[in-house]
C-alpha cells in the first residue's frame, strides 16, 4: 500500500526523490572528494619508500614548510640514516588546469625511484625544463611524449609518463629538484626531506634523535604528515558543511511532500480511523511512506554522487585534486542521513495525521480546507499561498536557506576581498602587485630587486612590500604572520595602542584581537617555528585580518618563511593617480613576473579569491538546485490541487497563457518572499559566524547592494523557472477532464 | 420563425468514448433551440445529457455530426476558447467558484479575456451581482457564503459576459428545495429580463416543469420531448390530480379558473406565488 500511495502521485514522488537524492549526492561526492584528497596526501608520503618525513615545525601544510637544502646532508650523517632525499612541490596554474601538482625530485636520489615509467624515459641530472607526467594527467590533459606544458611562463617538454599508484602524483607531474626550486622560487630550499633508514633501525629512535638535535623540525614516520589532523578537519568539515545545507533543504522538501500527501488524504485517514485503525498505525503508515521515499532517494543520491565524482575525476581542470575515495562507511553515513531525513521529515506530518479526529476528517473538504476564510489583501495570488500555509512556509524556508547560503557566503567572500585590499594598501596605494601565474596567494613571491626598480620609476611616489605567511603554534592552529619593514611607511598603519613598535631583532607586535584571545601581554614571548619573539607592542588597524595577526620584521619573516630577499605583495603609490592605467601597462610590460592591478580591481586578480568565488558559485548552485526542485514540487502540488479550478477557468474562456501567467506569478511571489527571508537569514548567519572567537573576526562579511540584488533576482528567477513546467502542465489541461477531476 | 431565431442546431450528433470498449454517449442527436428559449434536458444517469451539454458548449468535440451555435459551425471555429468566452455562460453542479477569489472576482473571471479596463470589468461584475441580489456580498469568499448564494454567484458569473446561451449542468443538484427554487426563479427571471437562452440539465422534475420544453434522453438519444405551454397551467394540472391539492383548492375556483391570469406583464401574480407555495407541499 505504501508504494501504491507513492505511485499515486508520481510527479510529486519523483521531485521529492530528486531533492533528497541531491542532498545525499552532495554528501557522497563532497565527502568522497575530501577523503580522496586526504588519502592522496597520505599516499604521497607513503609511496616514496621513505621511513621518516621531515618538515618545518609549525607549518600547517607541507607546502608552506621550508627547510634548508643543506639540512639533508646533516641528516644523512646521523647514525642510522641511510639516505635523505629532498622534495619541493607546489600547485601551479597551467593552460587549462588551475591546480596542477608539480613535484621536484633530485633524479639521483631515492625518492624519484617510485615514479615508475610506463612510457618514454625518466629525468636525469642533465634534464632542464623536462617533465614526466602521471598517467592520469596524460589522459585528462590529452598530452603525450614530446608535447609541452606551460608553467610560470616556461615550457616544459614531456619526456615520460609514469604511474606511482598515488592519485595526486598520477594526476600531476615531476621535474628535477633544481627546476622546481627555480620555478617555485625556493632556491636551495626544499619543502620536506624524506629519510630512508639503515636496515633494522628503529624509526622511532631515529625520529627522537633528529627532533632532539633540531628542535625546529617536525619528524613523522611516513604515511602521515605532522599536521595532517588540521587538514583532515578542514576538508572534512567543509564537505559536511556544504552537504548539510543540501540536506536541510532536501529535508524540508520531504516534509512538505509528506504533509501534502496527508492533507490530500485527510478523508481517507478519517475513514481508516473510523474503521478502527489506531493512531499508532496511521503514524506508522505515514512514517513508512516517507522512509521508503528517503531510502529510494538515498540510493539514487549515492549513484548520482558517484557519477559526480567520476565526472570531476575526468575533467582535466579538476582531475588533479578531485580523485574521490569511496568507503563503505561513507555510504553507510549517507544512508543513515537519508533515512534520518525521511524519519524527521515524516514525523511531524505523521503525527498530525494520527491526531486527526475521524469524524471531522471524513467531512473534510479540500476546497474548504486550509484557511481561506480570512480575506487577505493582495488578491487571489496571496490567498492561494495562504490557503496552504504550512506548505508555503516550508517552501519559503527551503528557498530562504538556499538564498541565505548565497548571501552569507557571498558576503564572506566580499568581506575577504575587502580585507585583502585593506591589508595591502589601507586605501593609500594606487596599484597593487602580486606574483603572476600563481595558483594561491600563499605562494606569491616577488624579488626585492623588482620592488626597487619599480620605486625608481619616475611616476612612482613610493613602494612598500611585505610578506604574509600562515603558521601553526602550540596556542593557535592558524596564525597569520606579517613581515614588514620596521622603517617603511606601510608599518605605520599598525597603530600601536600599547607598548611600542618594532625596533630590534626578535621582536613582534601583535594585533589587539589576537592578544586578547591568546591572553598575551606586552613583554611575553611567543614561539614561531622554533624561534622565540618578544611581544613589544599591541596594535590596531581596523582590518580584522591584521588585528588577528602578528607582525615581525621583514628580514626575520623572510628567514622564517624561507623567502630570502622576497616580498609577497607590493603596494605602489603614484605621484599622479590619474596615470594609473598607463603606469600599470608599463609595469606589466617591464616586469612580466608580477601581476599589477588597480586597487579597486585587485581582488579580481587574487587567485584565492577567484577560487573562493568559484566555490561560492558552486555551493550556491547546489543550494539553488535543491531549493528549485523543492519549489517545483510545491508549485506542482498546488496545481494538482487546483485541477478542477483550472478546468473552470479554462471553460469560462481563460486562455492557456493566462492560466500559465497566474501560476508563474504565484511562484515568483513565493520566490521573492523566500529571497527576502533568505537575505535576512543569511545576514543573521553571517553575524552568527562572527561570534566565533578569533576566526569570527577574520570572517567580517560585507553585504553589497549588488549581492542582495543578485540573491533576490536569483530567488525570483528560481520561482519563475521552477513554476514553468507545472504551469505549462496546468495550461494544457483539457477543461472538461479537469472539471471532472476529483 | 426566421432562421435567425435559431440559436442552437445539431444534426446527427454522435459522441463515442473509450478505445476498446466503446461507449456511445450520444447516438444521433438532432435538436433545435430557439433564441430566448428555456430548455431542460432530463434523463437517467449515463443517458448522455451532460455529454450533450458539453458538446454544445464546445468543451468536447463530437465524434461525428454537426453543431451550429449562432449559425456558426463549431467544427470550423478557429479559437473555441474565445468563442466560448464570447457567446456562452456556464453554471456547474457544484458551484465551482474559485475558493480563493471573492464573489466579485469570481464573476470577473470570464471578462479577463475581453478587452476592457479593470474598472469596467469590476463595474459589470458588480452590476450582475446586484441583479442576482448579492450586491452586499461582493468582497466575500465562497466559504463565507451559503450554498444558495454560491450558486447565485455562479449564475451571475455565467451571465456577466452577456452570452446568448447559458449552459447549466445540474445547477440545483447540491441545493435543498428552498434554494433550488430560488435558483430556478433567478434563471427564469434572467431568461425573461435579458432574453438569454438557457439549456439546463437536471434531475429534478420540479425544475424541468418550469421550463419551456423538456428533452428527455435515454441511451444517447432524445426519446421524448414535452412542450410546456405554460408552467402554471401545468402546475395546476398536477395540483388538481393530487388529493392534497384537491383539498386545498376546494372552494377557491376563482383563483385557478384561468392559467393566464396567473401572469401579469411577465411577472407571476399573487395567485401564482400562492400556487407555487402549495406545490412545495404536494
Amino acid at each position: 500500500m505504501i508504494l501504491r500511495n507513492l505511485w499515486r502521485r508520481r510527479t510529486r514522488t519523483i521531485l521529492t526523490l530528486v531533492a533528497v537524492s541531491l542532498g545525499v549526492a552532495a554528501i557522497v561526492s563532497l565527502v568522497a572528494i575530501g577523503n580522496g584528497l586526504i588519502a592522496g596526501y597520505t599516499e604521497l608520503w607513503s609511496s616514496s619508500g621513505a621511513d621518516l618525513t621531515v618538515s618545518q615545525a609549525d607549518a600547517i601544510d607541507p607546502q608552506v614548510s621550508v627547510l634548508d637544502e643543506s639540512l639533508g646532508e646533516e641528516l644523512a650523517n646521523l647514525p642510522g640514516v641511510d639516505s635523505v632525499s629532498g622534495m619541493v612541490y607546489g600547485e601551479v596554474t597551467t593552460e587549462s588546469v588551475p591546480y596542477f601538482l608539480v613535484f621536484g625530485h633530485d633524479p639521483n636520489e631515492f625518492s624519484i625511484e617510485h615514479f615508475k615509467l610506463i612510457e618514454g624515459e625518466g629525468l636525469s641530472s642533465r634534464s632542464r625544463h623536462e617533465i614526466i607526467i602521471g598517467k592520469a594527467a596524460a589522459d585528462s590533459l590529452n598530452r603525450g611524449i614530446g608535447d609541452t606544458i606551460i608553467m610560470y611562463d616556461s615550457a616544459y617538454r614531456i619526456v615520460g609518463i609514469y604511474e606511482t599508484g598515488a592519485g595526486l602524483e598520477d594526476a600531476g607531474g615531476a621535474i628535477t629538484l633544481r627546476d622546481a626550486q627555480a620555478m617555485l622560487k625556493k632556491s636551495r630550499q626544499v619543502n620536506i626531506l624524506q629519510v630512508q633508514l639503515d636496515q633494522g633501525e628503529d624509526a622511532d629512535e631515529v625520529r627522537e634523535r633528529i627532533e632532539r638535535r633540531f628542535p625546529d623540525l617536525a619528524v613523522t614516520k611516513s604515511g602521515e604528515y605532522a599536521n595532517q589532523e588540521l587538514l583532515i578537519q578542514t576538508v572534512g568539515g567543509f564537505a559536511w558543511g556544504i552537504s548539510l545545507l543540501a540536506i536541510l533543504i532536501g529535508g524540508l522538501t520531504m516534509m512538505n511532500t509528506v504533509l501534502m500527501s496527508i492533507f490530500e488524504r485527510t478523508r481517507e485517514i478519517g475513514l481508516l480511523r473510523a474503521l478502527g485503525w489506531r493512531r499508532g498505525r496511521v503514524l506508522r503508515m505515514i512514517l513508512m511512506e516517507s522512509i521508503v521515499l528517503s531510502v529510494m532517494g538515498g540510493l539514487l543520491g549515492a549513484v548520482l554522487g558517484i557519477g559526480v565524482v567520476k565526472l570531476f575525476g575526468s575533467i582535466p581542470a579538476t582531475a588533479g585534486l578531485m580523485q574521490g575515495k569511496f568507503s563503505v562507511s561513507l555510504f553507510v553515513q549517507a544512508f543513515v542521513v537519508a533515512v534520518g531525513l525521511g524519519a524527521i521529515g515524516g514525523l511531524y506530518p505523521a503525527w498530525r495525521a494520527s491526531q486527526l479526529d475521524p469524524l471531522l476528517a471524513m467531512q473534510y473538504d479540500a476546497d474548504r480546507g486550509g484557511s481561506g476564510s480570512r480575506r487577505w489583501p493582495g488578491g487571489m495570488i496571496v490567498r492561494n499561498l495562504m490557503r496552504r500555509r504550512t506548505r508555503s512556509v516550508l517552501t519559503l524556508v527551503g528557498i530562504g536557506i538556499a538564498i541565505a547560503a548565497i548571501v552569507a557566503l557571498g558576503g564572506l567572500a566580499e568581506g575577504l576581498g575587502e580585507q585583502i585590499t585593506g591589508m595591502i594598501g589601507g586605501g593609500q596605494v594606487d596599484l597593487m602587485a602580486i606574483e603572476a601565474n600563481i595558483s594561491d596567494m600563499q605562494y606569491t613571491a616577488i624579488d626585492e630587486r623588482v620592488a626597487k626598480k619599480i620605486a625608481a620609476m619616475p611616476e612612482v611616489e613610493s613602494v612598500s612590500g611585505f610578506l604574509l605567511g600562515v603558521m601553526a603554534t602550540e596556542d593557535t592552529p592558524m596564525l597569520i604572520l606579517y613581515g614588514h619593514n620596521p622603517h617603511g611607511y606601510a608599518i605605520r598603519r599598525f597603530r600601536i595602542v600599547e607598548g611600542e613598535g618594532l625596533s630590534a631583532n626578535r621582536q613582534a607586535i601583535m594585533g589587539r584581537l589576537l592578544a586578547d584571545s591568546l591572553n598575551t601581554e606586552v613583554g611575553q614571548t611567543i614561539s614561531l617555528a622554533g624561534s622565540r619573539y618578544r611581544i613589544v607592542g599591541v596594535y590596531e588597524t581596523g582590518v580584522p585580518f591584521e588585528d588577528i595577526a602578528i607582525v615581525i620584521s621583514l628580514r626575520e619573516a623572510q628567514a622564517l618563511l624561507g623567502r630570502p630577499r622576497q616580498v609577497g605583495f607590493l603596494g605602489i603609490e603614484l605621484r599622479d593617480p590619474r596615470q594609473a592605467d598607463s603606469v600599470l601597462r608599463e609595469m606589466e610590460e617591464r616586469f612580466p613576473e608580477i601581476s599589477v592591478s588597480k586597487t579597486a580591481e585587485f581582488t579580481e586578480s587574487v587567485p584565492d579569491l577567484r577560487t573562493t568565488d568559484a566555490m561560492v558559485g558552486a555551493i550556491s548552485f547546489l543550494a539553488v538546485l535543491v531549493g528549485g526542485v523543492g519549489m517545483m514540487n510545491t508549485v506542482f502540488m498546488s496545481v494538482f490541487e487546483r485541477t478542477r479550478e483550472i478546468g473552470v477557468l479554462r471553460a469560462l474562456g481563460w486562455r492557456k497563457a493566462r492560466v500559465l501567467g497566474m501560476i508563474v506569478r504565484e511562484a515568483i511571489l513565493l520566490g521573492g518572499l523566500g529571497g527576502l527571508a533568505g537575505i535576512l537569514l543569511g545576514v543573521g548567519f553571517g553575524r552568527l559566524l562572527m561570534t566565533i572567537p578569533l576566526f569570527g573576526a577574520m570572517l567580517e562579511p560585507r553585504y553589497s547592494p549588488e549581492l542582495m540584488l543578485r540573491a533576490l533576482v536569483l530567488a525570483l528567477v528560481l520561482g519563475a523557472i521552477a513554476s514553468l513546467y507545472p504551469a505549462w502542465w496546468a495550461s494544457r489541461l483539457d477543461p472538461l477532464e479537469a472539471l471532472r477531476y476529483e | 420563425m426566421s432562421e435567425n431565431d435559431v440559436i442552437v442546431e445539431t444534426r446527427d450528433l454522435v459522441k463515442i468514448y473509450g478505445d476498446g470498449e466503446e461507449i456511445r454517449a450520444l447516438d444521433g442527436v438532432s435538436l433545435t433551440v430557439r433564441r430566448g428559449e428555456f430548455v431542460s434536458i432530463m434523463g437517467p444517469s449515463g443517458s448522455g445529457k451532460s455529454t450533450l451539454l458539453y458538446v454544445l458548449g464546445a468543451l468536447a468535440r463530437p465524434t461525428s455530426g454537426q453543431v451550429l451555435v449562432n449559425d456558426q459551425d463549431l467544427a470550423k471555429v478557429k479559437n473555441l476558447d474565445r468563442f466560448r468566452n464570447e457567446t456562452m455562460g456556464f453554471v456547474f453542479q457544484l458551484h465551482n467558484l474559485i475558493p480563493t477569489m471573492t464573489a466579485l472576482e469570481n464573476v470577473e473571471v470570464p471578462l479577463h479575456e475581453q478587452k476592457m479596463s479593470g474598472k469596467e470589468r469590476r463595474g459589470r461584475a458588480r452590476d450582475v451581482l446586484e441583479l442576482v441580489g448579492l450586491g452586499d456580498r461582493l468582497p466575500h469568499l465562497p466559504n463565507q457564503l451559503s450554498g444558495g448564494q454560491c450558486q447565485r454567484v455562479a449564475v451571475a458569473r455565467s451571465l456577466v459576459n452577456q452570452p446568448s446561451l447559458v449552459l447549466a449542468d445540474e445547477p440545483t443538484g447540491e441545493l435543498d428545495s428552498e434554494n433550488s427554487k430560488e435558483i430556478v426563479d433567478l434563471m427564469h427571471d434572467m431568461n425573461h429580463r435579458l432574453g438569454t437562452t438557457f439549456l439546463v440539465v437536471t434531475h429534478d422534475p420540479a425544475v424541468a416543469r418550469r421550463t419551456d420544453r423538456i428533452l428527455i434522453m435515454g441511451d444517447g438519444r432524445i426519446v421524448r420531448e414535452d412542450i410546456i405551454k405554460d408552467p402554471y397551467t401545468e402546475d395546476l394540472r398536477i395540483l388538481k390530480e393530487s388529493p392534497l391539492g384537491q383539498a386545498v383548492l376546494e372552494g377557491r375556483e376563482d383563483l385557478v379558473l384561468d392559467g393566464v391570469a396567473l401572469f401579469h406583464e411577465g411577472q407571476p401574480t399573487e395567485a401564482a406565488r400562492l400556487l407555487r407555495e402549495l406545490l412545495q407541499h404536494v
